[in-house]
C-alpha cells in the first residue's frame, strides 16, 4: 500500500476507536453533563505522533462530531463546549509534543495539559455564555477531575504506546511524512 | 462471581504496574506540568473558595448617598445627616458607630456588628449600616450562656 492509504486506513480506524469510546462514555452515568472522563481523547492522544497535522486536526473534528451525534447534542450549546474544549486540548497538546518531542515530554504530560485546556476553556465558555460571574465555583473541581482524569489517561497512553505492536509498527511506517 | 472477582484482580494489579511503570519514568516537562497544573488547581480551590467566605460588604445609606466597603477595610466614614456628621468606623472585620450628633446614642450603644444581616441605624440623623454577603457555613446565628 502506498502511504496516503495507509494513513487514511490508520485515521478511519482510529476515528471509529473515537466513536466506540464516545459511546462508552455516554453509558457511564455522571452526576453533570460537563463531567467527562475523556477516554475518547485517547485516539487523539496517540495520533498526535503518527499524522501530520492535516490529517490529525481531521481526527478531532470526527471526534468531536461523532460524540455530539451519539450524546445527541450537536445542535445545542453543549456541542460548543465540547468543539471548545477538544479543539484547544488538541491543538495544545500536539504543538507541545511536536516543539519538545517524545524525549523530552512522554503521554503523560500531554494528557495533564489536554485535560487541562479542555477544562479550562469549558469553564471561561461557561463564564463568557452561561453562568457569568458564578462559574468560578464549578471551577476548581472541574480543574482537579482534569488533572486526576488527564493524568490516568496519560499513564494509560505512555504503556500503550511502549507495548503495542500495532502502534509500533504505525510509527515505522512514517505516516506523518510526506510522500 | 469468582471469575469477575479474579478478573478484577488481575485489571486492578496491571493497573497498578502500569503507574508503576509510568511514574519512574517521568520526563523532564513531565514533571514541570504537573507541578504547573497542581499548582493552577490548588490555587484556584483557595482563590475560588477561601476568598469568597470573607466577600462581605458594608452598606452604609444616609440621605441622598450610599457608600459600600468590603468588611476586611479599615476605615473611618463621615456620613453627612440632618443633625451632622455620622462617624461609623470599619475595624477588624466588624463595624461600629463611632460618633453620632443625635440626643439618644443608640447607635453608638449598639455596638460593633460583624454578621450579614446584621444593622446599626441612627434614626434621628437618618444613617442606615448593614452587612450583606453570604454567611459562612459554619457561622451561629447566636449562643447564649
Amino acid at each position: 500500500m502506498d502511504q496516503p492509504i495507509k494513513r487514511h486506513s490508520t485515521l478511519a480506524l482510529l476515528g471509529a476507536l473515537c466513536l466506540f469510546l464516545s459511546t462508552i462514555e455516554y453509558l457511564i452515568p455522571k452526576p453533570l453533563p460537563f463531567i467527562r472522563i475523556g477516554i475518547a481523547n485517547i485516539p487523539i492522544m496517540l495520533s498526535i505522533d503518527l499524522f501530520p497535522f492535516s490529517s490529525f486536526f481531521l481526527l478531532v473534528m470526527i471526534k468531536v462530531i461523532g460524540q455530539a451525534i451519539i450524546t445527541g447534542s450537536l445542535f445545542s450549546y453543549v456541542f460548543l463546549f465540547s468543539l471548545g474544549g477538544t479543539l484547544a486540548s488538541a491543538l495544545g497538546m500536539f504543538t507541545l509534543r511536536r516543539f519538545i518531542g517524545k524525549q523530552g515530554i512522554s503521554f503523560i504530560g500531554i494528557g495533564i495539559v489536554g485535560a487541562l485546556l479542555s477544562n479550562g476553556v469549558q469553564i471561561i465558555l461557561a463564564w463568557l455564555f452561561i453562568f457569568g460571574p458564578s462559574a468560578q465555583f464549578i471551577a476548581p473541581p472541574l480543574l482537579l477531575l482534569g488533572l486526576v482524569t488527564g493524568l490516568l489517561l496519560g499513564i494509560f497512553c505512555q504503556n500503550f504506546s511502549e507495548q503495542s505492536r500495532w502502534y509500533e509498527r504505525a510509527l515505522q511506517e512514517r505516516l506523518h511524512d510526506k510522500p | 462471581m469468582a471469575v469477575v472477582m479474579t478478573v478484577i484482580a488481575a485489571t486492578m494489579k496491571a493497573a497498578i504496574a502500569a503507574i508503576k511503570h509510568s511514574i519512574t519514568r517521568f520526563r523532564p516537562w513531565d514533571l514541570v506540568i504537573l507541578a504547573i497544573s497542581v499548582l493552577i488547581t490548588f490555587s484556584s480551590f483557595i482563590l475560588v473558595y477561601a476568598t469568597n467566605t470573607n466577600n462581605l460588604q458594608v452598606v452604609i445609606e444616609g440621605v441622598g448617598q450610599s457608600y459600600i466597603y468590603p468588611l476586611s477595610a479599615n476605615e473611618t466614614i463621615s456620613v453627612q445627616g440632618p443633625l451632622g456628621n455620622t462617624i461609623v468606623v470599619i475595624h477588624q472585620g466588624a463595624v461600629h458607630v463611632e460618633d453620632s450628633p443625635c440626643k439618644n446614642k443608640l447607635c453608638i450603644a449598639m455596638g460593633e456588628i460583624s454578621r450579614p444581616g446584621q444593622w446599626v441605624a441612627c434614626l434621628p440623623n437618618q444613617v442606615f449600616v448593614r452587612i450583606i454577603g453570604t454567611p459562612a457555613k459554619d457561622g451561629l446565628d447566636g449562643s447564649t450562656y
